[in-house]
């Protein structure tokens, strides 16, 4: 491999991570407060309130429906209005952003609904209020699950992220394309497709590692 | 005096009947403290549900009156409205109509940040335990405290001797996945009492535990009781249980209560017919299939009679007394002695061999002695024979 490819490759790698890491860590700060208050809002629950709960439910499935790479041109106008730009790597994390916080919302509210009602009821036995509930309760009993959502988030970015090309993104999937398949220069291609293999792997890896080490409903070893 | 003996009948009282009925009137004295004021009263509580086929009333107008000190059991089938009822008392179910009020306090009425502060002088410990998976032994206990916002080190003074009380020093690291079902319980019964309530709530506090465990963990909540001052609330399906620890029960059936009184006289005499076939399941052990069939087929040979005694009467030696009086001898079929409350209650079948008027002389004189005793039918010489040849 040429150093030129090497160095295109290094800095795609680098405009990749950027994207997800940027993206990731803002669609889990919007999604997981959404998908609290879809749960908390629903019918039985602390907080009930079925308006709020019904808007909110609608929002998040309007946003994943729309298909990312229509997404990202439609929002260009909000895009522009955020980073200054439409175009480049920044300007590339905020489709991301929209497009995953409706999809971690929607992983964080199924974790958190797994969280027996016994309970909130335990909880509101001794006294606390809803948002004790929510932090002390809810957050850290869904919080394995919650790192299994974010974990299929970073992946799904990741592949989300090889788009960003059409705005200029940059990034492994753009370099793919550009190189592989304009050019015609299959190698590069296929240097593409494993270190994102390698990508996807790890970050798998290391979010069920973490999941495991939160979930205190399995046994420990004690040896 | 002991806190669980109290409720045993007076010796000179007739031991049978003599039952104080609801109403409220403090049958416990000597555990009034001479206050006179109650812990928990429940005064026409009605729950009512909407369903998808209507609103379903699970509770009508049910009024208690419970003593501080007092272990106060609460028994029913399922769906007789028991749980609701107990969730009433912390307003985890808010009434449809009518008052709770807990230590004079009435709790039917708050809502918002005074209904929660009531809440922490209320424990609850629950069938399925509800721990937080997330947390140790040691943090599920520390959450209540957490939550009214106690500074970390008055939290580890609390905590350290409730978990002492219970048991479970060397367990507090242990997550809820590592402990049994009876550790379980017991950090959720020292969970309860972080806050130091005045009222314990146990909704099914035993019914997912094997028999031994349930033992211990009502040894246990005794325990706190006597250690404490502790009042206790428990709802349950077994009467087992209610045997082992309750001063007085109440017994809920269809949302409505049936009746109330002190253990041993429910037990001794229910009247309800739900009573009966809860009593049954315990003291009344069914008679051996080959002896009610053979009791089925004649009105003659030996009268098998029922014999019960209760209280002070089960301490003397009346059979003793009727077969060194009468012409007559006892072949024992079946017999057994319960304590209740620490009171004796014995129920004994024996077919009684002899002449007919001997027979009709012994009974009156063993109902004389305050003995219950009722023919339960006939049996054939079979029997005897089995007697003749030992």
């Amino acid at each position: 491999m040429s150093p030129m490819l090497l160095g295109l490759l290094i800095n795609s790698l680098e405009e990749t991570l950027f994207m997800v890491a940027i993206s990731a860590t803002l669609s889990s700060v919007v999604g997981i407060p959404l998908g609290v208050i879809l749960v908390v809002t629903g019918p039985g629950h602390i907080l009930e309130n079925r308006p709020l709960n019904r808007i909110l439910g609608s929002i998040v499935n309007a946003a994943r429906s729309t298909p990312f790479i229509i997404l990202m041109i439609a929002i260009i106008p909000l895009t522009r209005f955020i980073v200054g730009t439409s175009i480049g790597t920044q300007a590339a994390t905020v489709p991301l952003t929209i497009a995953a916080a409706p999809f971690v919302a929607r992983l964080a509210e199924s974790s958190l609904r797994e969280v027996d009602r016994g309970l909130v009821e335990a909880a509101q036995a001794m006294g606390a209020t809803p948002l004790q509930i929510i932090w002390k309760i809810l957050l850290p009993e869904a919080r394995p699950g919650i790192i299994a959502g974010i974990t299929i988030t970073v992946v799904s970015l990741i592949g989300y992220s090889a788009m960003a090309g059409a705005v200029g993104g940059g990034g492994l999937g753009d370099l793919g394309i550009r190189y592989g398949y304009q050019r015609f220069q299959p190698d590069v291609m296929a240097i593409v497709v494993v270190v994102l293999i390698v990508l996807v792997q790890a970050v798998q890896s290391l979010g069920d590692l973490v999941a495991r080490r939160l979930n205190k409903r399995l046994i420990r070893s004690k040896l | 005096m002991d806190a669980t003996t109290t409720n045993t009948p007076d010796p000179s009282a007739a031991p049978l009947g003599g039952r104080v009925c609801t109403g409220g009137a403090p049958t416990l004295s000597a555990k009034d403290k001479g206050q006179g004021r109650l812990m928990i009263e429940i005064d026409g509580l009605t729950k009512t549900f909407a369903t998808a086929a209507g609103p379903s009333t699970v509770l009508k107008d049910v009024s208690l009156k419970i003593d501080p000190g007092e272990i106060f059991g609460i028994i029913g089938r399922s769906g007789a409205g028991k749980s609701t009822l107990v969730r009433c008392m912390n307003l985890l179910e808010r009434p449809t109509a009518g008052r709770v009020l807990i230590d004079g306090r009435e709790i039917s009425s708050l809502t918002g940040a005074d209904l929660r502060q009531a809440r922490r002088g209320i424990g609850m410990i629950f069938q399925h335990f509800n721990l937080l998976s997330s947390r140790t032994a040691y943090g599920n206990v520390a959450l209540p405290l957490e939550l009214a916002g106690m500074a970390k080190a008055d939290i580890e003074r609390r905590v350290s001797p409730l978990l002492d009380l219970v048991g479970l020093t060397d367990k507090q690291a242990y997550y809820p996945a590592e402990l049994s079902g009876g550790q379980k319980q017991r950090v959720g019964i020292a969970r309860a009492l972080a806050s130091q309530p005045k009222v314990l709530l146990c909704d099914e506090a035993t019914s997912a535990l094997d028999p031994e465990t349930t033992q211990s963990i009502l040894a246990l909540l005794r325990d706190i009781n006597r250690k404490l001052g502790l009042t206790i609330v428990l709802i349950t399906h077994e009467m087992q249980v209610i045997k082992e620890i309750c001063d007085r029960v109440a017994v809920l059936d269809a949302g409505v209560v049936v009746e109330l009184g002190p253990v041993f006289d429910v037990f001794t005499a229910p009247r309800a017919e739900v009573t009966r076939s809860f009593v049954r399941d315990v003291i009344d052990r069914p008679l051996p299939a080959h002896l009610t069939q053979r009791m089925a087929a004649g009105d003659t040979g030996n009268a098998v009679l029922r014999i019960i005694f209760t209280g002070p009467s089960a301490e003397t030696p009346v059979i003793a007394d009727v077969i060194r009086h009468f012409d007559i001898t006892f072949n024992i079929l079946q017999g057994n002695i319960e304590y209740i409350q620490d009171a004796p209650y014995g129920n004994m079948v024996v077919e009684a061999i002899g002449a007919p008027g001997a027979v009709a002389d012994a009974m009156a004189y063993i109902r004389s002695k305050n003995l219950r005793v009722e023919v339960l039918g006939h049996v054939a010489d079979a029997a005897r024979a089995v007697d003749q040849q030992s």
